[in-house]
């Protein structure tokens, strides 16, 4: 059965790119679903059953780090794996997020493959433990 | 204790305004690119120009000029999407993207540590440079990228 996949991004465009980079990754989806906003994200796994979630961190309304943090205060939504995929590489970022909770981190530009195999980390991490 | 910032001089600077932008164009848009050279002025038909603003430790603006044609090619690539899909205001977007990534690379590289803020990517009309900005233009297949990266204060104690 394939993933049914939440992509959190203020760009449309954005989306698509995440999107389409993992069709071509050959990830097996699906769902594949949208939000502009931490906030639309956290509404959406509040109604609608997801097995990954892929967030940007720089959005409106809500940014990516809130929604990490909802998440972890919610048993349920706790446990669905996220990764973070933004242009910030700074290592206090990508630490700070982990902290929050996220299982992985992928910082724009980014490869196909570099997406793929962080995906199976994650995946393979959160089906391991 | 913070990191100790890694550039002394505007040319490295300048070296990392290249290396940012052709890490982005060639790893997640899959073009070729080459510099054009420092400063100047270039024209550019039907262009689009975005900026997006940093705060931290460093706070400044990165604005990315590029004409509609290279930025509908460059939008088509990164989404697999066709050209003819890509009216103005995608163009708009894509170019968006591209300014949001080379700023969070350049920033990167600049301050590894640091904790940045930067602010969505918008189209700007201002027609003046950015003051005290360091610019740095190149080829793309469908015409010419220009990158202006201003500090908001240059640190005195490093670069001039």
């Amino acid at each position: 059965m394939g993933l049914r996949v939440l992509i959190v991004d203020d760009s449309p465009l954005m989306r698509t790119v995440v999107r389409r980079i993992m069709e071509l990754s050959g990830v097996d989806m699906d769902v594949c679903s949208e939000a502009s906003n931490g906030q639309e994200a956290l509404d959406w796994l509040l109604s609608e059953p997801v097995d990954l979630v892929l967030t940007d961190i720089n959005m409106p309304t809500m940014n990516g780090a809130d929604l990490l943090r909802e998440m972890k205060q919610c048993g349920l939504l706790a446990r669905i794996p996220t990764l973070v995929v933004s242009t910030d590489a700074t290592d206090h970022r990508i630490h700070d997020m982990i902290e929050l909770g996220a299982n992985g981190y992928v910082t724009k530009p980014f490869s196909p493959e570099s997406l793929r195999d962080e995906l199976d980390r994650v995946l393979g991490d959160v089906h391991a433990g | 204790m913070p990191a100790e910032r890694i550039v002394t001089t505007a040319d490295e600077v300048d070296a990392f305004i290249v290396r940012a932008t052709v890490e982005v164009l060639e790893k997640m848009f899959f073009t070729g690119i080459e510099t054009g050279g420092k400063g100047g002025e270039i024209e550019i038909e039907s262009p689009i120009q975005v900026e997006l603003h940093f705060s931290g430790p460093l706070t400044g603006t990165l604005r990315m000029r590029t004409g509609e044609a290279a930025a509908r090619a460059l939008g088509s690539t990164l989404t697999c999407l066709e050209p003819d899909e890509f009216p103005r205001e995608r163009c708009i977007q894509a170019a968006g993207e591209l300014a949001n990534m080379i700023c969070g690379c350049l920033l990167s590289h600049l301050e590894p540590d640091a904790n940045l803020a930067l602010t969505p990517p918008e189209e700007t009309l201002d027609e003046a440079g950015l003051p005290g900005s360091l610019r740095h233009w190149f080829r793309l297949p469908e015409g010419e990228l220009a990158i202006e990266f201003a500090l908001d204060p240059w640190p005195s104690d490093s670069l001039a």
